[in-house]
Formats: C-alpha cells, sequence, structure tokens
C-alpha cells in the first residue's frame, strides 16, 4: 500500500544543450567548426554549397547529418564527410511567443480550475523545430479559445507536463489530492483536466474511487490533433468540457471528447464504462456496455443517463486517497505459459486482472498458477477481452473451474476499469472476500446490471448523416 | 497601344510547375490516386479556427474568416478516401515511386540532389487541406533546363500531397471533394532567368514537354497547373497563379508588366503631391446618421437592417483612382477586389468615381465632405457593413494606399480568363514551412541514385525524332503523344500488338477527349484499362466500335476492369458464325423486302443487323458488310421458305404431342397457350400471322384426329 509519495513532476530542468540531438561524426564535425543549433551556416562539398540554419536534430537518426533550414523555408538533412567545410555566420534564435489577452474576471460566472496534465490538448507548436510545448497561461487559452472567457472564470494551473502513458497511480492520487483541495477548499464551480488521451480513461476511473460524495462536475478532456491544425478538436473539446464543468447539472467524473468526426457534438462518458477505441481519430472515446453519459452540442448539455448525482455545492466531498499499484493486467491467449503468473507471484503482487477471452475463460495451464496465486492472497479478478458483454462463468466447465478456485468474476468491468479499481480496493483492503465484495459494489456507475436490448448499437460511431448518405450496396 | 519593350524594362518571369503524377496510390496513404463524379458517400463537416503562426501571431486572413464563421464541408467516397485525407489517421509510408519520378525528372533537369529528405508542412488556411497544411518534401536545388541555347535555372523541385477540390463556396459554406487530396505533385520552381512573355510560354511548354514525355505524369485536363512569377525594374514580384493554359502566358505576362508600370506612374503622381505614409490615418468616421434617409437605396436597406457607415479621409489622391490600369481596370477596382478578397464585403464607394450612379443627393455628398473637411485634392472611401467588418475594410484600403506610396506591393494574384488578374493574397515568405513531426526523414544512397540514372526515359526531341523514322503518324500526332505523355505506353502497345497505329494515337489523344467533351471522367482511365482494351482488340474480342462505349463506362466506374466493362455493356465479340445465323435470320423475316429492292434491300438490312442484334462494337462493321452483301448476294428466298415451314410444321407437331394433357383437357381453348409456347420456340424468327394460322390448323387437325 502507498500513500502520496514524494512524487514530483519534472519541470524540463534539462541542462542547455548547444547541439541539441547531435551525436556522434556530425556532432564532432559541427563542434570543431564552432558549430551551435540556430547558427547560420554554410556547408560546402566539392562544387556544392548549402546554405541554412542548423535546426536541432531528434535524436536516434543517422549521426552523418546535420539539419538544415534553408531560406525557402524548408528542411533538409545534409551528410557530413571529412571534405565538409563549414563557415559559421550569424546566429537567429527563433523566438515564439503568444501574444498575451488581458482578463478580468466576471463575478457572475462560475469559477472553473482547469488542471494541466500534458498531451496534446495542452500544447502549442514551435514551428521551426515541429516540437510541442506546454501552453497553458490564462493568457494564452483565452487568445487561442477567446469563448471561453464568457462561459466561466477560468483558473487554469499546469500540474504535470508528462505524457499520459507516464501517469501511473501515484499520480492518480496526488492528482486527486489536488482536486481535492480545490473543491474542498477553493470552492470552485467545477473542475477540468486536461489529459492526455491515451490513458484518460485510467486516471478518470482512479478519480471516480478516489474522490466521492462530489458537489460539483469533474470534466476530463483532451485533443487527438494539436491545436496548430486549424480544424483540431482541442477547441471545441475544451468548450464542451468548461461548458459541462461551468454549467451541467451533475456531479461525477467524466469525459468529454468529440463524438464524431465532424466538429458537431462532444460525448459524456463515464470515465470506467470508457475506452479510446482508436488510436488517432477524434471520436475516439466510446461508452463500453451502454449509450454514453450524455451529449455536449452548442452550449447544451442534454444527458442520456437516468441515475446520476446532480450538483450541490454543499455536499461534502469524501476523499479515499490509498491506492496499491501492486496490480497485474494480464491479457490471456492461447499459449500463454504458467511463469506469467508465477513471476508476480514471485514478486509478491497483491491483485491480477485477467482479460479472459470470451465469458471469461483461461487456458487449463493457468488454473494452478492462479489457484496458487489465491492461495497466497492474491486477489484475481475475471474480466471479457470482448468488452461488450458480462462474465458468465457458469456457462461452461472451465468457467466452473475458475470460479470454484476462487477467480473473481468482473461482471461488466472493462479490463482496464477492474485494473484501476483492484489498485484502489487493495489500498483499502487485502481481505479477499471484501476484495470480492468491493469489486462487485457499483461506486461511480462503472458496474452495469442490464444492457439494454440496443445499447450495443447506438452511438457507437454510427452517426445519422452517415447511415443516411451511406449506402454500400448502391455501388 | 504601343508594344512593350521588356528588355529596357528589365522583366524577369519565373514559372512554378505543378504536375500530378502517376502512381498506384497516394503520397501518404494507399488510396487509389482517382477522382470521382458520383454522389459522395460521406459528409463531414468542421469548423475552421485560426491557428497561431510560426510567429506567434494569427493568419489576419484566417481571423476575417473566423469572424465569417467558416463551415468546411468534406465530400467523401469510400473507395478514393480514407481516415487519412479527413486528419483522422497519421500519415503512413510515403509512396516511393511519387519519390522516384521526382528524382528522374530532377536528374533530366541536372539537380543537385540532398540525401536526407525532411517531410516539411506548408500551411494552407482555406479549408483545402482538412488537417491546414499540405506535406511537402524538397528534393533538390539548382538545377536548369536549356531552352533555345539559352540556360533557365531551375531553383528547385519538391515532391507534394495535392490539395482538395473546390466544389462550391457558399457565403459562409465551402465544399471540398476528397478525392484529390494527397494525390502526388511535383513542384518545379525555375529561376526567374525568363526576360519575356513569348519566352516564358516557350520554357513551359518545354518543361511540360518533359514532364509529359516521360509516362509518369498524370494526364488529362487540371493535372498540370502553372504559376508565373512576374517583376520589372522598380516593381516587385508578383506571382499569377490558376494559368490554365500556354498560351494565355504572354497576354498575362503583358497585362502584369502594364499593371505595374501604371502602378509606378502612379508613386511617382504620389510623390509630385508629396503624399507620405504620415498622412494616411485610420481615423474612419461612422457617419451613419448623415445617410439615414439617404437617396441611394442599397445604404438606405443596409441601414435599416442595422448596419453602419464607414467613410476614411485619404488626402492628395484625387484622379488616382480613376484611370485604368490595364484596359478597363482601375486602381479603385484593385482596391475593392482587395477588400472583398479579405473581408468579404461586397465594394466600396469612393469619391474618385462617378457617385451620381449611386443615386446619392449632391447635398448629401457636399455635407459628407464638409463634415471631414476635404480638400479639392482628397478623396474619401465609404464602405457600409457591421462596424468591424467596416473598420477591417478601410483598413485593407488605407494600408494599400501605403503600398502604392512604395511602388508595387507583393502579391499572389489570379489569373482569369481575360488574361486580367485579382488579388489573392499578399505573398507568402519562406517562413511558412514547418518540420513534420509525424515522418521519419529520408536516407537516400549513392546506390539508388545510380539505379535511376541508368534507366533515364529519352529526352522529349530525341523520342519525337525517332518517331518519326518509326510510324507513319503526322508530326502534330507524334508532338500531342508526347505533350500529353502517350509516347511510351503509346509505343509499348504498337510495338507489343499488330493495331493499326493510327488507331492506337486516335483512341489515345482522340476518344478520350471525345467522351470527356460528353461528360465522362476521362482521366479514370488508367494505363491498365487501356492496355486491357488494346489487348481485347488485338484479340479480337471486341471490334474497334467497341472502344468508345467501354472507355466512357469505365470512366464512370474505374474500379472495373476493362473486360468487367466490357461484360456489362454485353460487347462480347461475335464469331463469324453466328454472324452469319443473324444475317440468315435476317433475311428470313425480311423476304418482301428483299424480292421488292434486291440490292438496295443493304442498307435497312444493315441497320437491323446491327441494331435488332446490337452488333456494334462486338465485330468489325467492314466485316458484318462483306457478309452480309455476300448473303443478299446468294440469297434465294423460295428455298428458304420452304426449309421454314417444313421445320415450323415438326415444331407444331412436337409442341401438339407434349401437351396433350392440356389439349384434352381445353380443347381448342388451349390455342391460346400454345401459341405463347410456339413463339418461344421459333424465338421470332418466322412471321406472327404464319405462326397463328398453322397452329389453328394443327390443333384442328389433332382434335379432329382423336
Amino acid at each position: 500500500m502507498c500513500a502520496k509519495g514524494d512524487v514530483k513532476p519534472e519541470n524540463g530542468d534539462v541542462k542547455e544543450d548547444s547541439l541539441t540531438g547531435y551525436r556522434g561524426y556530425a556532432r564532432k564535425k559541427l563542434e570543431a567548426a564552432g558549430a551551435k543549433v540556430w547558427d547560420v551556416v554554410e556547408i560546402q562539398k566539392g562544387k556544392e554549397v548549402v546554405k541554412g540554419i542548423i535546426l536541432p536534430r531528434p535524436e536516434f537518426q543517422d549521426t552523418h547529418f546535420v539539419t538544415l533550414k534553408l531560406k525557402n523555408g524548408y528542411n533538409v538533412g545534409v551528410e557530413l564527410t571529412d571534405s565538409s567545410k563549414i563557415t559559421v555566420f550569424s546566429q537567429e534564435i527563433g523566438e515564439y511567443k503568444l501574444p498575451e489577452k488581458e482578463v478580468t474576471p466576471v463575478e457572475e460566472l462560475p469559477t472553473i480550475a482547469l488542471l494541466g496534465t500534458g498531451g496534446t490538448i495542452a500544447s502549442r507548436l514551435d514551428y521551426r523545430t515541429g516540437a510541442v510545448f506546454p501552453a497553458f497561461s490564462p493568457a494564452e487559452l483565452f487568445t487561442a479559445i477567446p469563448e471561453l472567457e464568457d462561459i466561466c472564470n477560468l483558473k487554469p494551473e499546469i500540474v504535470y507536463e508528462k505524457l499520459s502513458e507516464d501517469l501511473d497511480p501515484l499520480y492518480w492520487l496526488e492528482l486527486a489530492t489536488i482536486v481535492y483541495n480545490k473543491i474542498k477548499n477553493e470552492q470552485v464551480d467545477g473542475v477540468v483536466i486536461a489529459h492526455g488521451t491515451d490513458t484518460m480513461c485510467f486516471t478518470g476511473t482512479a478519480l471516480s474511487f478516489l474522490l466521492q460524495n462530489l458537489p460539483v462536475p469533474i470534466i476530463l478532456v483532451g485533443s487527438q490533433r494539436s491545436s496548430d491544425r486549424p480544424s483540431s478538436d482541442s477547441a471545441i473539446n475544451l468548450i464542451n468540457a468548461v461548458t459541462t464543468a461551468a454549467q451541467g447539472d451533475l456531479a461525477e467524473v467524466l469525459i468529454l471528447m468529440m463524438g464524431s468526426t465532424s466538429h458537431d457534438y462532444g460525448l459524456l462518458h463515464r470515465p470506467g464504462l470508457a475506452r479510446k477505441m482508436h488510436s488517432s481519430r477524434r471520436d475516439a472515446f466510446k461508452t463500453i456496455g451502454t449509450i454514453p453519459f450524455g451529449k455536449v452540442k452548442d452550449g447544451t448539455i442534454t444527458i442520456f443517463e437516468k441515475n446520476y448525482q446532480k450538483r450541490d455545492k454543499n455536499r461534502e466531498i469524501k476523499a479515499y486517497l490509498k491506492i496499491d499499484p501492486k496490480v497485474a493486467l494480464i491479457y490471456h491467449y492461447p499459449g500463454i505459459q504458467p511463469e506469467l503468473i508465477e513471476t508476480l507471484i514471485d514478486h509478491k503482487y497483491h491483485g491480477i486482472v485477467l482479460a479472459g477471452t470470451g465469458l471469461g475463460h483461461i487456458s487449463e495451464n493457468l488454473l494452478a498458477p492462479i489457484k496458487r496465486a489465491i492461495e497466497e492472497k492474491i486477489a484475481v479478478v475475471m474480466t471479457v477481452q470482448t468488452l461488450w458483454g458480462f462474465t458468465g462463468m457458469q456457462v461452461y466447465q472451465r468457467g466452473r473451474e475458475e470460479l470454484a478456485i476462487g477467480i473473481i468474476p468482473g461482471h461488466n468491468l472493462l479490463p482496464e476499469t477492474a485494473y484501476v479499481k483492484l489498485c484502489w480496493v487493495l489500498g483499502h483492503t487485502r481481505n479477499l472476500s471484501e476484495v470480492r465484495q468491493q469489486m462487485l459494489t457499483n461506486i461511480a456507475g462503472e458496474i452495469l446490471n442490464r444492457e439494454t436490448a440496443m445499447g450495443y448499437l447506438i452511438y457507437q460511431g454510427i452517426e445519422p448523416e452517415i447511415s443516411a448518405t451511406r449506402n454500400l450496396e448502391k455501388q | 497601344m504601343a508594344a512593350l519593350n521588356y528588355k529596357a524594362l528589365g522583366l524577369r518571369c519565373g514559372l512554378e510547375i505543378h504536375q500530378e503524377l502517376q502512381t498506384d496510390r497516394k503520397l501518404f496513404c494507399y488510396c487509389p490516386p482517382i477522382l470521382q463524379t458520383r454522389e459522395p458517400d460521406h459528409i463531414v463537416i468542421r469548423n475552421f479556427r485560426p491557428v497561431l503562426g510560426e510567429m506567434g501571431k494569427f493568419d489576419e486572413a484566417m481571423l476575417l474568416e473566423y469572424e465569417k464563421k467558416l463551415t468546411v464541408v468534406y465530400e467523401i467516397h469510400d473507395d478514393v478516401c480514407c481516415t487519412y485525407e479527413i486528419d483522422e489517421t497519421p500519415p503512413f509510408e510515403i509512396d516511393k515511386k511519387a519519390l522516384e519520378i521526382g528524382h528522374i525528372i530532377g536528374l533530366l533537369l541536372n539537380l543537385n540532389f540532398y540525401n536526407e529528405l525532411h517531410v516539411c508542412r506548408k500551411n494552407y488556411l482555406d479549408g483545402s487541406v482538412p488537417c491546414g497544411f499540405q506535406r511537402t518534401l524538397l528534393i533538390g536545388s539548382d538545377g536548369y533546363l536549356m531552352v533555345d541555347g539559352k540556360k533557365i535555372g531551375i531553383s528547385t523541385i519538391c515532391i507534394e500531397e495535392d490539395a482538395a477540390r473546390k466544389i462550391k463556396e457558399d457565403g459562409k459554406t465551402i465544399t471540398y471533394r476528397l478525392d484529390r487530396l494527397g494525390i502526388p505533385l511535383i513542384e518545379i520552381v525555375t529561376e526567374p532567368d525568363i526576360n519575356t512573355p513569348d519566352e516564358c510560354m516557350r520554357v513551359a511548354h518545354r518543361l511540360g514537354m518533359l514532364l509529359r514525355s516521360t509516362g509518369l505524369m498524370k494526364r488529362g485536363l487540371g493535372t498540370i497547373r502553372q504559376d508565373v512569377n512576374v517583376s520589372i525594374e522598380g516593381g516587385a514580384r508578383v506571382e499569377i497563379k490558376g494559368v490554365q493554359k500556354l498560351e494565355w502566358i504572354p497576354p498575362l505576362i503583358e497585362n502584369e508588366v502594364r499593371r505595374q508600370l501604371n502602378l509606378l506612374k502612379i508613386r511617382n503622381e504620389l510623390r509630385v503631391r508629396e503624399l507620405n505614409t504620415e498622412d494616411l490615418s485610420y481615423d474612419f468616421r461612422d457617419v451613419t446618421n448623415l445617410f439615414r434617409k439617404t437617396s441611394c437605396k442599397f445604404v438606405r436597406n443596409a441601414i435599416k437592417k442595422g448596419q453602419q457607415v464607414f467613410v476614411v479621409k485619404i488626402p492628395k489622391i484625387a484622379g488616382v483612382l480613376g484611370p485604368d490600369l490595364i484596359e478597363g481596370y482601375r486602381f479603385g477596382k484593385e482596391l475593392a477586389e482587395k477588400v472583398t478578397a479579405i473581408t468579404g464585403l461586397k465594394g466600396i464607394i469612393h469619391s474618385d468615381e462617378d457617385l451620381e450612379a449611386y443615386e446619392f443627393k449632391k447635398s448629401e455628398i457636399t455635407t459628407l465632405k464638409k463634415e471631414l473637411e476635404m480638400e479639392d485634392n482628397d478623396v474619401f472611401v465609404m464602405v457600409v457593413a457591421d462596424e468591424q467588418k467596416a473598420k477591417s475594410a478601410l483598413k485593407v484600403v488605407i494600408d494599400r494606399i501605403a503600398q502604392a506610396i512604395q511602388g508595387v506591393p507583393n502579391e499572389t494574384r489570379r489569373a482569369l480568363e481575360n488574361f486580367s488578374t485579382i488579388f489573392i493574397r499578399e505573398l507568402h515568405g519562406g517562413a511558412r514551412l514547418y518540420p513534420d513531426t509525424d515522418t521519419p526523414p529520408i536516407r537516400l544512397t549513392k546506390d539508388y541514385f545510380k539505379e535511376l540514372s541508368k534507366n533515364l526515359p529519352e529526352l522529349p526531341w530525341d523520342v519525337a525524332a525517332r518517331m518519326r523514322d518509326s510510324y507513319e503518324l503526322d508530326d502534330a500526332t507524334i508532338d500531342n503523344l508526347i505533350h500529353q505523355g502517350y509516347a511510351p505506353f503509346f509505343e509499348e502497345i504498337v510495338k507489343k500488338y499488330k493495331i493499326n497505329p493510327v488507331l492506337v494515337a486516335t483512341t489515345l489523344l482522340e476518344t478520350l477527349k471525345a467522351i470527356k467533351r460528353d461528360g465522362f471522367e476521362s482521366d479514370n482511365v488508367n494505363e491498365t484499362h487501356l492496355r486491357d482494351l488494346f489487348e481485347l482488340l488485338n484479340k479480337q474480342e471486341i471490334a474497334k466500335e467497341a472502344i468508345e462505349d467501354i472507355l466512357k463506362t469505365v470512366a464512370e466506374a474505374p474500379t472495373l476492369t476493362t473486360k468487367e466493362a466490357m461484360e456489362k455493356l454485353e460487347l462480347e465479340a461475335v464469331s463469324l458464325k453466328e454472324l452469319t445465323n443473324i444475317i440468315n435470320d435476317v433475311l428470313k423475316k425480311n423476304v418482301k423486302l428483299l424480292q421488292e429492292r434486291g440490292d438496295r434491300a443493304f442498307k435497312p438490312l444493315m441497320g437491323e443487323v446491327m441494331n435488332k442484334f446490337k452488333l456494334r462494337g462486338k465485330i468489325d462493321g467492314k466485316i458484318i458488310a462483306d457478309k452480309l452483301k455476300e448473303a443478299i448476294d446468294s440469297y434465294s428466298p423460295e428455298e428458304k421458305a420452304e426449309d421454314i415451314s417444313k421445320q415450323l410444321n415438326k415444331i407444331i407437331s412436337e409442341l401438339l404431342s407434349s401437351d396433350e394433357m392440356l389439349l384434352n383437357e381445353k380443347g381448342k381453348d388451349a390455342y391460346n397457350i400454345l401459341l405463347i409456347k410456339l413463339k418461344k420456340r421459333v424465338k421470332g424468327q418466322i412471321d406472327e400471322e404464319i405462326l397463328k394460322e398453322k397452329l389453328k390448323k394443327a390443333i384442328e387437325e389433332f382434335l379432329r384426329e382423336r
């Protein structure tokens, strides 16, 4: 069990390198010529002469080349050889500054805390290097998305500058603490968390367990296209998220992302039921097992979900800030070897979530090690790889064997949700029967007792405008 | 108008040529590079927001577009667009063939190549590229082309993605079709080494010829686009986009030179009048109240709708906005066009034009002038719009006058059909480019270049000389084959198949153009289609008459193979035996006609053979004619008629005996059913009256016998 440790986000205190990204031969050659990144240089090789600005070079690339920005704006790689002559002229450091806009708080508007954790949404592009930098001051945000000003008083704060795959359970815990303070002590009317999309469901699910009895909404939002694209989803998503946090009559942890590839509407998802189902599309997020929580379009919030907690600023937020990261998520496949489980036992894991096939099955050779794991007080939870549907471990012989050795059926829990939930439950108890009972108790809408007959078909990317114009048989 | 002495004027022109490449896929995804004419499968709607430019500033034109709430509609065809085109998937590996073609052209143009290529992004903020930038790579610099003994420098060659096709623009909504997006393009930029309009056309022709002669370029309308850069001594570089035909180049350049000369004249005049930039101010006045009851109808209506009238005073420029820059094109019009291009406002009103045309009262104008404290040489410019737009418009006017004091501004302009040009935007600098972080650099080895150099295509002028010796084609046809990029393909076909070279050339040069005129997207016909077509011709599976119909079918449904198109049209060739049968049948049915007209029956009978049996394209028309003539000559109707009646009797008796049950049951009433059956059996080869008569008789006989 780990409480909030002394996790300190890195603030990018990297030592300045005058030849960023250059290694090996090119570095030696440039150093010898006294050339630095951003220098205007002329490289002569035989009769050919190339003049341009030395750009930082991404790592892991050929070490014999220097990247130059030519006068016509194009970048090219120029190979350095022993006969190349480098002449250094002047320095031209690219300066990139966002215009800043004065922001005066408006008393009638709700106050929203906007927490940046990194990811595409809170970034801007350096046009010279192509690198993406965080952009998150209130002034910057209001300049980029003036609409936000009319919705709320925004209090942005950079919490982390992290790629979302690096936001592990200890960060969830710290983030929960920060959000708790915003709500409890700063009395904000809502919290928006800008988060990388890859693991947004994990963090969101964790927050929905760590913070309960919410008085105001906590909305996670991300973007699949950076804001240097005119058709980026970052503005529409931020506007929809902030609208929900400021005006939505609800008090839950939700994810907001675009619902279609058109700039039309955003969908609200309960994080424990949501999944990023596409590696790159704007409408990557889907609610699994049921229809989405709600929809936000042009400032109007429509809630589809029947049972949810409404906004009530007098409600007392409760924090359950314990988490146990010693949990593994194992995807089952034919041919899986028992050592995988043995290793987890040997390394003193406290919990294992299995993503089983079909109704929740694993191969025969895993039964023995799993049995041993449970005997050694490791909680083992079964979920389904199919994502849609429930575990049904009474149906086949294998399922019944699994139940007999003490595997906890995960019901409809998504593998990732079961993983986060198990981390959180184990943070509070190691007693297996308590764990079993907690895992199957609905806490934040993650447990479904029924799947509506057509839930599988509605709002799963089959948008009305598409089905109307689409006619595959036509061709 | 006096002829211009271009040498004395210091004319310098450069060309920028964009040509689509003939590849199997698009540059950064695996979609086929095919255009679509059918209705789109899906529509995606995106709102474009201004983005921060590289200098940390919003693009001004983009901001104005944003104020207009620009909505972009994309038309998507599933078979030629994937998630890459709608900016939902990062780029895939670059199409190697496109790069190779670029390098081949580069070798022919004596280019210095880079051996590590970096994909760059070039901002396109008008919605024509859904992600907002075009991916482009510089592959080499500093080449040259010899034209009429003169060295024309080639500055750069790039390989890039084509943008989407604009389908319509309707106020706040622009519709683009994404089929063209991502088709690989080669961009060739020359040095401004060209010194006369005619020379510019010759260079463009020569470059086009060089590109097309390789057979590696896409063909058809719109696959090549050329821009011309024009400047004169003391003037400025003006880029003219959208020059659709080579013949447009000289008059466009001449007009641009005159425009620049006249702008310089205006500059000199303004200098004489001592107009300085400091005299100009953004002092925009709201004079709506003066015009609430104006006799000018459109101003009055606009005010009623809540719009405002704004004016600005410009000192010392009276008489400057009036005169022509080129024929029929005044400086005032140029100002108004720029305002429209940037703000979307329809027009401006200024006191250097005939204000009576607007039906203003004289007193209104006098009051306004008094209010502005105008002196004789001053001019006012008036716009009617909402405040923000009105102010942006007047700012455009003032800024343009400030430029006039300096001379000619650097601009990008679009060519119009009357050879004048219209403002698009201020000329971009090189800084619009930034690195693409989604693609790795491309390393090119010495071996790669060596291999390419070994198999370079012939230069077009050499190809022409050789073709003149090898084929009986006239020079114009050879030139066309080369210029339209068909030469290598033509030679491949005539070497491989025994088909008349003239037929091959006609098909490639004329037939494709003809079906395009008929509204078929001939650009969709690819070389595989054509190769298959000639193969079918060669095997005599189709006749030459079928060519046009097959090409039309393929143009409409490019995913069909030629053979499938042939089958769809039921154009399988008819064998000689089948033809003989058909001819005999036709003769049998037209006994009367033959008896009456003899040889003169040929024409109507030929028509019937062709039409009734849809022989067009299934067998060579000449063969049909010969066979028909032969058959007519040797036909003896009496003899054949006997044959038929014998056969018919047999058929009827067979029919009756097989339907004995029916006859027993229904007696004479079985006639109708039996007639239908009989007609089916003889397949319309015997006159119906004869059938009826014989059948009736036979039934009576049958019943009697029973």
